[in-house]
């Protein structure tokens, strides 16, 4: 009765483990017809409930929305196949994604590394809420990343189509450290601000290499906000108070942005205020935060291939073997120098 | 959903040339002639209808679930799969992608079954045969021949937009909007997209209504008034083709013309 | 421009941190001169990228940008920290130098600055002396323009002495003796090194006297100057012409 179920499932051979997540399994495999190199995310099977409830609605919502969409920061649904329950999705194959290049001490992210992942991730996603889609899940887990350095948006198993005036939504999105406070009050309703308020986060952990707010229970996570952003007033944010689960917290005065992200330069902290601002309508945009000066100022974003890659990924691609670990991720000549307590050989010195 | 038309998989895989689609059907024709094809997939539509509105989903779900079950045999014989399995398949995979809320297998094998009892009796002297196993084989199978191709545009949000603009009154609304409804029991969901399918019915309610005054707004129309004419006609065909034939006493004979899938295959 | 300005009143510029300035090390003296509170750290630099994401200095060499290096230790005191921009792990160019004497922060003078502000010296001093012996020059329609310096002596020991008071202060604004003579040293040096094409014309002159002792007269006090000056301007005046004024024509 299903003629080509088990063709596909030979097509794609499995290479290696790549992951593992809530709802699925992801494997690295080759197509065998095409050659490429692919991504296999097989969803489990669930309890045996959701089994009986034929395919799984967090796989048919990844595939219903990735079968419309077609940007280069968004990732590309391949194929799909499987049998009875299980089914499996097929992608581009993306070597890294931005959790594992942030947590990589061997790299340093210079300005322009961290403006070339902004505008990518903030491309995709204008191009996502010009399509009347929310991801509901950013977090660097999510942005992956492939060795030509093009970053694309991916796990869309939380994304939905948004606008519609009477539908009532979820509040329980979004991975609790990126979780904008309109979301932690319960709101019913919500917008693009969700995203928005995400990419901030994400944004703060290129910065400072871990993550920005990491709250362990929704009262703890908006006192971190909170407290590092300021209380926000009555002023600032109209009819909070009017949430579902609105609660008064103590007044904080948050601590200046720019004591915070010490390295960063002035667009740059505009542009972070832009995204934290408290109120979901007046948090900025895409298209307009794409147009903020910081995006114009210099340094200007890496170029993909030039962006640092880890360690692992770098050793995948010269194929080396076993000490590829610890193969330093950028070739650099060695220079005898240090920073601290030595000295220089210079030409000149200033004498007194 | 909310999207691009222009740019959705609707619009760039699904709008399917008349000729191709004729071919494909090709096999089916060999059994049924055009005219009793048709009554077939009437008769289809309703019981998908019937199905929707005892599971109580709105119209555009219902119309999902129909556009995906036309689709399916626009590439496939009507022996590959029962097209009674089919139908409650299209209502379970079009109410999880239109996100309208759980609907449990077992309840969904309970209403095909008192469906067929009370309302289609004269179709079918045996019960609904089918379990929630097979549905939910056959429910992989249809999101193949898909080709995920999940996201269906249909005529109504046109319609709304058009309606409003014409500055006419409900009873204009309402008898387009049944008018939409009938057009899925033709091809015009596969060949034309929907505001071209829109403006059709919208326009034959204004005969029907003789909104003579509405004349001169369609003239105005920026649209490609030979298409539209086109799905007047299918539409006006539909009519003409349904309201002599006697349902209830023909269509036993007609089911038993389909082409039938060859007896237990392997599992 | 407005940068340059800046650059400028850096040198005028020191600054420290009480708390900090105690415990100086090699090990902390970055960390004391990278606080955002010195007007010498730019903030947006290299350092700070790492410092923010936590990461060790070996990573310095990799970026492009701008960075601060230890430069030099003379310990207890003195530490030279560099402001350079870097281009590849082996080529930096230096923009500034800093340095800290006793946990304060100034900002090194770079050699057009130096250089400008002896011309300066010079220029002002030299300037002076041409107003003040203009005061003593004297114009009669009988004996022309004459040099009168006894009838104004009181006039001229005043001035001297006021002139000692001017220089003396500005004793203290142009640096000690023995700073004006270590860097007198190092143009000297420099000087050495590269030496000034000498343009054609003036080969002929040897009588010029050797820019070296120009120099070091510059720095000196104005009294010496003054006579100096006035050498010259004595020659210039016995050369002139000493004409009648035109008779009148009478109609």
């Amino acid at each position: 009765m299903l003629p080509n179920a088990n063709d596909k499932k030979d097509r794609y051979a499995k290479l290696s483990f790549l992951g593992e997540g809530q709802f699925a399994i992801v494997y690295k495999a080759r197509d065998t017809v095409t050659s490429q190199i692919v991504a296999v995310k097989k969803i489990k099977k669930g309890s045996r409930e959701e089994a009986r409830d034929g395919i799984n609605r967090t796989a048919l919502r990844e595939i219903k929305i990735l079968q419309e969409l077609q940007h280069e920061n968004i990732i590309g649904l391949v194929d799909v196949f499987g049998q009875l329950s299980n089914v499996s999705l097929v992608f581009d194959f993306m070597d890294t994604d931005l959790e594992v290049i942030i947590k990589d001490t061997k790299i340093i992210l210079t300005p322009a590394n961290i403006k070339a992942y902004a505008i990518m991730t903030l491309r995709g996603l204008e191009y996502l809420h010009l399509n009347w889609i929310l991801h509901r899940d950013l977090k660097p887990n999510n942005l992956l990343v492939n060795s030509d350095g093009v970053l694309k948006i991916g796990d869309f198993g939380l994304a939905k189509s948004f606008g519609s005036p009477n539908r009532i939504y979820t509040h329980h999105v979004v991975t609790r450290w990126y979780r904008s406070p309109e979301l932690l009050f319960g709101a019913r309703q919500y917008g693009t601000g969700v995203d928005m308020w995400a990419v901030g986060c994400i944004l703060a952990e290129l910065m400072l290499r871990v993550p920005f707010m990491p709250g362990d229970s929704d009262l703890d996570q908006l006192t971190r906000i909170f407290a590092t952003l300021g209380t926000p007033s009555e002023h600032e944010w109209p009819y909070i108070s009017k949430l579902h689960d609105y609660l008064q917290f103590r007044h904080f005065p948050g601590t200046p942005l720019e004591n915070i992200f010490t390295a960063a330069g002035n667009d740059l902290i505009h542009l972070m205020r832009c995204l934290f601002a408290m109120n979901p309508l007046r948090r900025v945009s895409c298209q307009e935060a794409l147009s903020m000066p910081y995006f114009g100022n210099k340094p200007a974003p890496t170029v993909g291939p030039k962006l640092p890659m880890p360690s692992s990924v770098l050793a995948a691609k010269e194929g080396a073997n076993a000490n590829a670990d610890d193969k330093p991720p950028l070739k650099r000549k060695l220079v005898e120098t240090t920073v601290r307590g030595h000295s220089l050989p210079q030409k000149k010195r200033l004498q007194f | 959903m909310a999207g691009n038309f222009w740019q959705s998989s609707h619009s760039q895989q699904w709008i399917l040339d008349k000729q191709d689609l004729l071919r494909e059907r090709q096999l089916d024709l060999l059994a049924l002639n055009e005219d009793e094809y048709q009554k077939v997939f009437i008769f289809f539509a309703n019981v998908i209808q019937v199905l929707g509105e005892q599971l109580k989903l709105r119209q555009q779900v219902i119309a999902t679930a129909t556009v995906y079950f036309k689709r399916f045999y626009a590439r496939n014989s009507l022996k590959n799969i029962d097209p009674l399995l089919l139908a409650p398949t299209c209502i379970l995979l079009a109410s999880k992608v239109e996100e309208f809320g759980v609907i449990s297998n077992s309840r969904l094998i309970s209403i095909c079954q008192s469906a067929i009892k009370t309302k289609f009796s004269y179709a079918y002297a045996q019960e609904f045969p089918y379990r929630t196993n097979h549905i939910l084989e056959c429910e992989f199978y249809l999101l193949e021949n898909l080709d995920c191709c999940l996201i269906v545009y249909q005529p109504y949000r046109p319609l709304l937009q058009l309606v409003q603009d014409m500055g006419q009154e409900d009873q204009l609304l309402t008898l387009s909007w049944r008018i939409v409804n009938d057009s899925l029991r033709t091809d015009v969901c596969l060949l034309y997209p929907p505001y071209q399918i829109a403006i059709a019915c919208l326009q034959i309610a204004c005969v029907i209504l003789q909104k003579d005054a509405t004349k001169q707004w369609f003239a105005e129309l920026n649209v490609d008034l030979d298409k539209v004419q086109e799905i007047v006609r299918a539409i006006v065909n539909l009519y003409e083709l349904w309201k002599d034939w006697k349902e209830k006493d023909e269509i036993q004979m007609l089911l038993a013309k389909i082409p039938k899938p060859k007896p237990p295959p392997q599992r | 421009m407005a940068s340059r300005q800046m650059a400028n009143d850096h040198l005028r510029l020191s600054w420290h941190d009480t708390q900090m300035m105690a415990t100086l090390s090699p090990q902390t003296v970055m960390d004391y001169f990278c606080r955002r509170s010195n007007p010498f750290y730019e903030h947006i630099c290299n350092n700070e990228t790492i410092r923010m994401q936590r990461l060790g200095p070996e990573h310095l060499h990799n970026m492009i940008g701008l960075e601060y290096i230890l430069l030099h230790v003379a310990e207890p005191i003195l530490y030279v920290i560099r402001k350079q921009h870097r281009h590849n792990p082996s080529e930096a160019t230096p923009i500034a130098d800093y340095y800290i004497i006793g946990g304060t922060v100034y900002k090194a003078p770079d050699l057009a600055n130096v250089i400008n502000a002896r011309i300066l010296n010079t220029v002002v001093n030299l300037q002076s002396a041409f107003e003040e012996a203009s005061g003593y020059a004297r114009y009669h329609p009988n004996k022309g323009y004459t040099w009168d310096f006894s009838s104004n002596k009181v006039l001229s020991d005043k001035s001297k002495s006021d002139k000692k008071d001017t220089s003396s202060s500005k004793d203290e604004n142009s640096g000690t003796l023995f700073q004006k003579q270590r860097v007198d040293m190092l143009l000297a040096e420099l000087l050495r090194k590269f030496p000034p094409p000498i343009p054609p014309m003036l080969q002929n002159l040897q009588q010029a006297p050797p820019t070296g002792d120009e120099m070091s007269s510059a720095g000196g006090l104005n009294s010496n100057e003054m006579n100096n000056a006035t050498g010259p301007l004595d020659i210039k005046t016995e050369g002139v012409d000493m004409k009648p004024p035109p008779e009148k024509k009478s109609k």
